[in-house]
């Protein structure tokens, strides 16, 4: 999979208006605007439009030179787009249910937390979203028993030894693989939200 | 969390320091060591040794830094691993199938209900997550392609997602997972269901196939369409593992064993030890399921327990007898469920085909293959288990079998009254006296080294009544044989101690009242050599143990008897430290007879005494563990009066000093139960006069730890009945904390525990 930071992103796109870079920032954005939808009481495919709906605002805005880099990290530029676009989705769905056309849930009627409530949340899924953008590019780099290996022991918490073992490798080469794909996603990291 | 170094660290990690930099002639350290050092695991010498070497190395300090960072970057990247969001990313879309909906989550893939287009049918899709190596679920396809079972999901087709995920579409199992369905079923119908299934482990067993997560959530239960009868289907062979090659040895086998989310109590002893898996590793988790199936509990309560905790305890676990917790469970089926669930694997069945059998042949009504274990057979598991005792236990295998023979000799002497025969006895009767002092040595031994054995209280007591039951022909032939009077006496003395420990008083008495009655026709109570008068207060101290239930009167005078005995042997043998701490032993119980009786100032001043006496001994025997756990003994003994009298922070200080002591010692001797109970007894102490002085979260924290050592103590060996009182007693404290603290829901917790 080509590797694309979001510097590289928003450069293609400042270029070529009709670039086809917004559909990689939809999929590298759309899962914490799902998941900030359905905190705030949305259905799965409800967030799913706020999602859309907050990404063409976005490329919109964005094609309109609104985007200022020094007002703060794109994921925080994004966060009240989204936070905005789901509102108005809760609003339509709020008539959905009162008129019935949509099933009701009595969690949709909770009170609705304000932004500074949900920011951590937020922060949260969007650094999970990288790192994961940043273990499938690792996991493209490397060998297959490197990755297994640093699966193992890092994700599965196996012991270095058993991972050794299952993989028919020497220890030294199981904690070899682990600290080089933890240091090249340090770096990968870094690279995908550098500044813009 | 950093633990102490030992010289194991420091050999590992000095084996870990290679020459990595090539061309250049310094020595630098790998990944390995680094990683360790980072975490805090090694210990100050090899952190002096690596600044040293930093100082002449910068890229090692570097590696330092980054393997840090790394260190520091490992939870994030799990989290991104382990996503909280369930349906992210959308369903997966697959040409021929329609995803219905989300079915389970493992480790590695998500399992989803989808309608297959053509032939139109339900099934199951296991499609990986996003950023896993797909060999990890080719491996499983593999494996299910071989396996063709009615217990057993079979395997539709496998290939790639849109989106690039391996998947497989398996056969849809409509049905509830085994315990569910079995809940409130008859017994035999419950063991039927269970036959079912470990016939299709069996199965896979023929093909090599070790599955190594069996538990119940992957036997689900449906109704057979064609047969309309349920049947059990195994499923999830995620984590299944191919032999190299078939009939292989069970060494041989390749893969690992890891798998340890969750599914800790149906784990085997060895897979949770992080070694290898093979066939008789899913006929324990088959055992464990059998086990829970039985007595409606599973053989591991995992309770407030840690992961890594619920693994060293499942590590060290031995499985109780069904019939010890549920006494109506048929002998037979106690027996093959025992047999599964070995702690051995070479105690097992071989594979669950000879489990099914068993199974089959109990619900058949015919004789069973599993047995109970003999002693013998007991004391040769301990060879294989306990590498300080196997040498003895060798030994008095040896001499129980010599004893078999001698025994037929002198029946056939006896009966034939030849002179020759006469001539053949002399002879054997030589050799058994060798015997008889050999095996008296060999047993004493043996139960002083199975003492690091926490949860061989059975064990011991079947060995030591083997011995008593060969004793005893002995005796039969040659009833008036001093020397097997006095063995017999010496061990019926021990299995009296045993019965004690265990709650059975009334046996402990008529076996005390046995060994009593023998030291009083081979023993002088007016004699001077001190071997015979040791021997003669040990019976009587014994029997006033035995006696302390029924006859409290008669145990006193007796006590007081052993005392007098014990004193003046102190007196003329002070260097003999056997003699030293037998006194210090009847002090002790004279302090507390002061006590019942209010006399505080006597009790003090036994305790007292009796402590110098456990310093002195252990002075004179500094290696022994017993001298040692004798000293901490007294010193806590002294410790817990003090508490109830005026200077209780002092008392406290000793405590805590003494608590240290003990975990020093323990973590030499890690499960020595009296060790162990001795940390319990000062943690509960300890949690008291934490309480009574407004430090309830302190006293928390040691009324749980002394739960935990008390409960590793009774879930090794349930039959401990001061420490089941005790274990009562902790779990009572927690519930009044938490009531205290406002935790009404922790505080019933706590109190249906000490129930």
């Amino acid at each position: 999979m080509e590797w694309v930071t979001t510097s590289t992103i928003l450069e293609e796109l400042r270029r070529d208006a009709a670039s086809p870079s917004w559909r990689r920032l939809f999929e590298r954005c759309r899962r914490p605007i799902i998941e900030l939808g359905t905190r705030l009481g949305l259905t799965r495919v409800e967030a799913e439009d706020a999602a859309q709906e907050t990404l063409l605002a976005f490329v919109e805005s964005f094609r309109a030179g609104r985007y200022e880099r020094e007002r703060g990290p794109l994921h925080r530029w994004l966060f009240g787009i989204a936070h905005k676009h789901i509102l108005r989705q809760r609003d339509r769905a709020a008539r959905e249910r009162r008129t019935g056309r949509a099933p009701d849930d009595s969690r949709f009627w909770g009170d609705v937390p304000g932004p500074e409530a949900l920011r951590p949340a937020w922060e949260e899924s969007w650094e999970r979203e990288s790192m994961r953008a940043c273990l499938e590019r690792a996991r493209d780099e490397c060998s297959s028993d490197a990755w297994q290996a640093f699966e193992l022991v890092v994700v599965r918490q196996a012991p270095p030894h058993a991972a050794a073992e299952w993989l028919g490798i020497p220890v030294k080469a199981v904690y070899n693989a682990k600290h080089r794909i933890l240091t090249r996603l340090r770096q990968l990291r870094a690279e995908l939200d550098e500044p813009c | 969390m950093a633990r102490p170094p030992t010289n194991t660290d420091r050999a590992a990690a000095e084996s870990t320091a290679t020459r990595s930099h090539e061309g250049t002639a310094t020595i630098c350290f790998d990944e390995e060591f680094i990683e360790r050092l980072a975490n805090g695991e090694l210990d100050e010498a090899s952190r002096l040794e690596f600044d040293s070497h930093c100082a002449g190395c910068a890229e090692c300090g570097r590696r330092f830094d980054e393997v840090r960072l790394n260190l520091g970057a490992v939870e994030a990247v799990r989290a991104a691993a382990w996503s909280p969001l369930d349906g992210v990313p959308p369903e997966p879309s697959i040409d021929g199938y329609r995803i219905l909906r989300q079915l389970g989550r493992g480790g590695m893939g998500r399992v989803y209900l989808a309608e297959q287009i053509r032939p139109a049918r339900l099934v199951a899709i296991k499609v990986m997550e996003p950023f896993r190596d797909s060999r990890l679920l080719d491996r499983e396809v593999e494996i299910l392609a071989r396996l063709s079972h009615p217990g057993i999901a079979s395997i539709h087709e496998a290939g790639r997602t849109s989106d690039g995920r391996s998947y497989f579409a398996m056969e849809f199992v409509d049905g509830e997972d085994l315990l569910t369905h079995a809940r409130g079923r008859p017994l035999r119908e419950r063991l039927a269901l269970l036959r079912d299934a470990v016939a299709a482990v069996a199965y896979a067993h023929r093909l090599g196939v070790i599955h190594r997560d069996v538990k119940p959530g992957n036997i689900l239960v449906t109704r057979a369409p064609e047969e309309g009868r349920w049947t059990p289907k195994v499923l999830d062979f995620g984590l299944a593992t191919i032999r190299a090659s078939a009939g292989a040895a069970d060494g041989s086998l390749i893969g690992w064993s890891g798998h340890v989310f969750g599914t800790i109590p149906y784990m085997s002893p060895e897979q949770s030890r992080g070694e290898p898996a093979d066939t008789r590793s899913d006929v324990h988790a088959l055992g464990s399921i059998a086990f829970e199936l039985v007595t409606g509990r599973p053989i591991l309560e995992l309770g407030a327990r840690t992961m890594h905790e619920a693994l060293a305890a499942r590590a060290s676990l031995r499985a109780p007898r069904l019939r010890s917790i549920s006494p109506e469970t048929p002998p037979d089926l106690d027996a093959i469920v025992a047999k599964a669930l070995e702690f051995e694997p070479a105690d097992r069945y071989d594979g669950a085909g000879a489990f099914a059998e068993d199974l089959s042949r109990w619900l058949a009504g015919q004789a069973v293959a599993a047995r109970a274990p003999t002693a013998l057979e007991q004391a040769r598991r301990l060879i294989r288990r306990q590498p300080i005792a196997s040498a003895l236990a060798a030994a008095l295998l040896v001499s129980i079998a010599a004893f078999a023979a001698i025994m037929t000799v002198l029946a056939a002497n006896l009966a034939e009254r030849h002179q020759a025969a006469i001539s053949a006895q002399s002879t054997s009767r030589e050799r058994l006296d060798a015997l008889v002092s050999q095996t008296t040595l060999l047993l004493d031994e043996l139960l002083d080294a199975m003492a690091d054995d926490l949860g061989g209280d059975a064990t011991r007591s079947e060995i030591v009544e083997e011995v008593a039951r060969y004793y005893d022909s002995l005796l039969e032939a040659d009833p008036d044989e001093p020397r097997l009077q006095r063995a017999q006496m010496g061990v019926l003395r021990t299995l009296s101690a045993l019965s004690r420990q265990r709650g059975d008083a009334e046996r402990a008495r008529s076996l005390m009242e046995r060994s009593h009655e023998l030291a009083a026709r081979v023993l002088t109570a007016r004699t001077i050599d001190p071997d015979e008068k040791f021997q003669w207060g040990y019976s009587l101290m014994y029997l006033a143990a035995a006696l302390r239930e029924s006859d409290r009167e008669a145990s006193d005078r007796l006590d007081d008897e052993a005392t007098r005995v014990f004193e003046e042997l102190a007196a003329s043998t002070p260097d003999v430290e056997i003699h030293l701490a037998q006194l210090a032993a009847m002090l002790k119980r004279k302090a507390n007879r002061a006590l019942s009786a209010g006399d505080r100032d006597s009790a003090r001043s036994h305790l007292t005494r009796a402590l110098e006496l456990r310093q002195r001994t252990l002075e004179l025997e500094p290696e022994s563990i017993a001298a040692l756990e004798g000293a901490l003994v007294a010193r806590y003994s002294l410790a817990h009066f003090e508490l109830g009298g005026q200077d209780a922070e002092r008392a406290v200080a000793t405590l805590v000093e003494t608590l240290a002591q003990v975990d020093d010692a323990l973590a030499i001797h890690s499960a020595r139960r009296r060790l162990l109970e001795l940390r319990a007894q000062i943690h509960l102490d300890l949690a008291g006069a934490m309480r009574n002085s407004g430090q309830p979260q302190s006293a928390q924290d040691h009324a749980f730890a002394a739960f935990r050592d008390l409960d590793r103590i009774v879930t090794a060996d349930p039959q401990i009945l001061r420490c089941r009182m005790q274990r009562s007693a902790a779990c009572g404290m927690l519930a009044d904390l938490a009531r205290e603290a406002g935790d009404l829901a922790a505080a019933a917790e706590w109190e249906a525990r000490s129930r």
